[in-house]
């Protein structure tokens, strides 16, 4: 993931931060047709933060938390359809983007931008409010079908090649046979929650940023951390950071590591 | 319906150009040499080499250990579709199955002996001009082989270097079969093996041999890359395309991530790696992000002192150039074509993961990326 992190940090340009706020909507929905969702119950997980984490000045992997959420949250089933966005070009709300001219599809060739800007229109238009996931519920609604991202190298090791490398033979393995079809919503199957086509082939926008952060001695909690918003964390078989203007990071991604295939997204409900 | 393939198949047609192409390659001046002095090659002893697929290279000594040898090959046409990019088809034409064509060593002296298949399945009529060879339009026209027929060229290998092979039948049929994938490489050694700037003896310890290909894949009024029945049927909407000169995809070993992911090459630091890179019909500037050509045969031919140290060299349209590296430290590298737009976007990229012990003598990271005091620190930085 570093070597995307450094391309896309290189090439950001500022970052407008879009923080999703609870609010109200008064009078009658527009869409009244609302997606199925799924809920996702409170309890523990795992989950390891996102970014670039070091020991001093040595690059390690971070911590493998324990987490517990109080809560539980209300994610779509599938991520946005190709007919979902239509409707919001059609509204001239979104951007228009490439189509394969498969209704039921997943929308891709999404950015950060796009994304966010559908979940306004949608909010608006269903009177609820709508947000991309963070990094971490993503984590969470993706259950078994979420790939840790750790690699396994020693936070002893001193030749940094050896993540590296280990980092691009990671990207291939958890991708296993490239499967670049677009396909109809719920090919991938679903979740033990019930939640479809999680790291199928479609990377999925959060709002989390990316984190540079500092770890105690032992590797085993952050100390300090700055983010930088310009770019977002995209979710599927691995995590990426990608700019958020990008649409396609497969030509833009990075010179040196392995891109996702397409970028969508599905939608948190709040209240 | 019948395709146009089914059409050729019919005897009648097997013979000619496809209907559609008004310019065909029998235009080309096409030659025979039986009634020329005859050479008797009888004392030569005679060795057959199975060629492999690029990136790799068949099995070579670097330094002849004999004299000159007669070098067989055999190499087969095969016309077929070939995925280049998750979204873009090809109908290709290739030596071998392969984009690139797979690469021949021999040495300086050494005859080359092609035996050339063009099989009855195929639609075209193809040949075969190397830049290597002398006379006869490097070989094209004594190689025009309709589908169904074979050839055997044999040539002497008097130039020392690496040089491009293509596919030349003809009038517009020359660019458009080159587009299509028919082009790979020779290398002609020096019997005593490379030389560096000083006239010492160089070897390596592996070579890889890139093949960088540009397509021109039309788009339909949808903006979606078209795909198509057949070749021929191909042919009217690619050549508007190739005109233009923009290409839609500029590979390195085929298709768009050849040499990547699953596909990357692979060395081990201090390994001296020799790449051999081929451009059939464009300009290219090959360059390894985070490494050199130690030692360059830009124009690929080795009676010139190599250039030393480039940071990016250049393939001319139409040769092959080499380049020989040792990898001085592990990680992961790019080898781009530095038109960083073809490299990014349409898809000149290799990786090579090199295995080894960091060096921070070297290179190190003084400073992690960190925050710095906006009010105190960087004020120097501007003159």
């Amino acid at each position: 993931m570093r070597a995307i992190v450094s391309f896309a940090a290189l090439c950001a340009t500022g970052a407008a931060i879009t923080a999703a706020a609870l609010m109200w909507w008064p009078g009658t929905p527009q869409i009244t047709d609302r997606p199925e969702t799924v809920a996702i119950p409170a309890g523990s997980y795992n989950y390891r933060p996102s970014g670039d984490f070091r020991i001093g000045t040595r690059s390690v992997d971070p911590p493998s938390e324990q987490r517990s959420a109080g809560t539980g949250f209300e994610i779509m089933k599938y991520p946005v359809s190709e007919a979902q966005y239509a409707l919001c070009v059609a509204a001239e709300a979104c951007n228009p983007t490439a189509t394969t001219g498969q209704a039921d599809a997943a929308q891709i060739d999404i950015s950060y931008v796009d994304a966010t800007g559908f979940a306004r229109w949608y909010s608006k238009m269903t009177r609820q409010t709508w947000r991309l996931p963070t990094d971490d519920e993503w984590v969470r609604a993706a259950g078994d079908r979420y790939v840790d991202s750790g690699l396994g190298i020693s936070a002893n090791e001193t030749d940094p090649s050896k993540r590296w490398l280990a980092n691009y033979r990671q990207m291939l393995t958890v991708r296993g046979d490239t499967d670049t079809e677009i396909h109809q919503r719920g090919h991938f199957g679903d979740n033990e929650f019930g939640v479809s086509d999680m790291a199928g082939n479609v990377w999925e926008w959060t709002e989390s940023c990316f984190v540079n952060g500092q770890l105690s001695a032992d590797g085993s909690e952050i100390t300090e951390q700055t983010s930088y918003c310009g770019v977002r964390a995209v979710q599927g078989k691995h995590r990426a950071f990608i700019i958020d203007f990008v649409r396609d990071a497969k030509v833009g991604g990075c010179a040196a590591g392995i891109p996702p295939d397409y970028l969508g997204f599905r939608l948190v409900r709040e209240g | 319906m019948l395709t146009r393939r089914a059409t050729l198949m019919g005897a009648v047609a097997v013979a000619t150009a496809p209907l559609a192409i008004k310019a065909s390659a029998s235009t080309e001046e096409v030659m025979d040499t039986s009634s020329a002095q005859a050479v008797d090659l009888s004392t030569l002893p005679r060795r057959k080499v199975k060629l492999v697929r690029p990136p790799f290279v068949h099995e070579h000594e670097q330094i002849a250990t004999s004299g000159p040898t007669v070098v067989q090959f055999e190499m087969k046409i095969i016309e077929k579709e070939v995925q280049i990019a998750d979204d873009a088809y090809l109908q290709a034409m290739t030596f071998n199955g392969s984009m690139p064509g797979p690469m021949m060593v021999v040495h300086e002296g050494d005859y080359v002996e092609l035996t050339l298949y063009n099989p009855p399945e195929n639609m075209f009529q193809h040949n075969i001009d190397f830049h290597a060879a002398t006379g006869a339009l490097g070989g094209g026209s004594l190689t025009l082989v309709n589908p169904g027929e074979k050839t055997v060229l044999r040539f002497k290998a008097t130039r020392p270097g690496t040089f491009v092979y293509h596919c030349a039948p003809g009038g517009p049929m020359i660019p458009w079969h080159v587009v299509s994938g028919m082009a790979g490489a020779i290398m002609v050694l020096p019997r005593d093996g490379l030389k560096d700037h000083e006239n010492k003896p160089v070897s390596y310890d592996r070579i890889y041999y890139i093949g960088e290909n540009d397509f021109y894949i039309p788009k339909d009024e949808n903006d979606e890359y078209m795909r198509f029945e057949d070749a021929g049927d191909s042919y009217g909407d690619t050549l508007e395309v190739m005109n233009k000169l923009i290409p839609s995809h500029v590979t390195f070993n085929g298709k768009v991530g050849g040499l990547t992911g699953d596909n990357a090459l692979t060395a081990a630091q201090g390994e001296k790696v020799l790449f051999v890179h081929s451009q059939a019909n464009r300009d290219s500037r090959p360059h390894l992000i985070g490494g050199h050509g130690d030692l360059v045969w830009e124009a690929g031919k080795f009676n010139n002192v190599p250039d030393r140290d480039l940071e990016t060299w250049f393939i001319r349209g139409g040769s092959a150039g080499a380049a020989l590296y040792e990898f001085l430290q592990p990680g992961v590298y790019a080898y781009v074509n530095h038109n960083l737009i073809e490299a990014v976007n349409l898809g000149a990229t290799a990786h090579v993961l090199v295995e080894g012990e960091w060096n921070n003598d070297l290179m190190e990271q003084v400073v992690a990326p960190s925050e710095y005091d906006v009010m105190h620190e960087g004020k120097t930085a501007l003159p």
